[in-house]
């Protein structure tokens, strides 16, 4: 018993140091190269990068139970973050701010956006999915998938998250502590706007953004 | 040398839905207004509007009257699901604050709120939010309307 606990402990260690370390490289790396992608004078109000970087093209499935690739929204500016219906605050804030760029494009702009929220909690399933996505906007794309092809998508992107335990109120077994970065992908399917979480009030710069890379908004530095 | 290396790497962790201490989630001391704009336009609106089918206006909300519980439990808790006001129906959700701000600020935030669109309303004491934090620790997050007792 002494033994397992002992396990246990070090098993629990070993992985607090893994996430910390997956913490401290990716998301800090991909701030350095948005960092020296971008310039001062940059137009852009998110981190720009000015280099092309294929986004990774997730394969998940949406909150119809359908199998949705990020290659299908080719053509269209996709605003993805990551998350959990569960978390009591930065989800729905970032989804409300998220829907208020949404409302704030132009109907041809919307009509080349997507809105996409990756869930990371394995709790999460397609009909929970359903339920919380349209309470910010009937529009918006929530996905789900296995824990395998969720840690792969988020490590592709620098996002990081793992569970954490369940403080005060009924929130389940456990809640999930997550990285905060909301991604701006352009109609060609390239990484190129990232946004901090203290970003997201700024709706209207950030829809500005979004028309930049759709080519409808001028810009010294087209993508 | 170890717990320094721990330290630091703890320090790197990311902005994250865990509830953490008071003086790392908010930096510095938001007023009430201050707090209402950064957290709450997206949905309610610098002017407290709403969003058509989504949010209600907060002129004329029955929470910003009288006895302070209900809105407070709800700045604390979270809220989704259906509301009606005058004839309209609205589906939404509320984020829970209970994690990230003080008794203190959600006590302002709440004399913000009713002093904008209900000034008529007795002004809420940071130990009335006090008392109905600790009342609801063990409460679910994200309540309907039918859960917190009040009228759809």
């Amino acid at each position: 018993m002494a033994r397992t606990r002992h396990s246990d402990a070090r098993s629990r260690r070993i992985g607090l140091i893994l996430f910390a370390a997956c913490a401290v490289v990716a998301v800090p790396a991909l701030i350095v190269l948005f960092s020296m992608a971008g310039n001062s004078s940059s137009p852009w109000f998110g981190q720009y990068d000015a280099e092309t970087h294929p986004a990774f093209d997730f394969s998940l499935a949406d909150q119809d139970g359908k199998p949705f690739r990020l290659q299908d929204l080719r053509g269209q500016a996709v605003l993805l973050s990551f998350g959990f219906t569960r978390c009591p605050n930065i989800c729905p804030t970032t989804l409300g701010h998220l829907a208020a760029v949404y409302r704030k494009l132009p109907p041809s702009a919307q009509e080349r956006t997507k809105v996409v929220f990756i869930s990371v909690d394995e709790r999460d399933s397609p009909a929970s999915l359903k339920e919380y996505v349209p309470f910010f906007n009937d529009r918006f794309i929530g996905l789900t998938g296995t824990p395998a092809d969720l840690g792969t998508t988020a490590r592709a992107y620098g996002a990081s998250f793992r569970k954490a335990p369940a403080v005060g109120s009924d929130m389940g077994d456990y809640m999930i502590d997550h990285s905060t970065y909301t991604y701006l992908i352009d109609p060609e399917g390239n990484l190129r706007v990232l946004y901090r979480f203290e970003q997201l009030p700024e709706t209207g710069r950030i829809a500005d953004d979004v028309l930049r890379v759709l080519g409808t908004r001028a810009s010294g530095r087209q993508p | 040398m170890r717990r320094g290396c721990l330290l630091l790497l703890l320090a790197c962790l990311p902005l994250s839905c865990k509830p953490v201490p008071e003086p790392a989630a908010v930096p510095g001391p938001l007023n009430g207004r201050q707090l209402y704009m950064a957290r709450c336009t997206a949905c309610h609106q610098a002017d407290g509007s709403g969003l058509p089918a989504i949010c209600p206006p907060l002129s004329g909300s029955p929470r910003l009257a009288g006895p302070p519980e209900d809105l407070v439990r709800i700045l604390l808790l979270g809220m989704k699901g259906r509301i009606a006001r005058n004839g309209e129906t609205f589906n939404g959700i509320m984020p829970s604050w209970r994690f990230d701000l003080t008794d203190a600020q959600i006590a302002d935030l709440t004399n913000d709120l009713r002093l904008r669109w209900n000034p008529a309303a007795p002004e809420v004491s940071e130990e009335t939010v006090r008392r109905i934090r600790e009342e609801t620790a063990t409460h679910k997050l994200f309540p309907t309307t039918g859960e917190l007792g009040l009228p759809e």
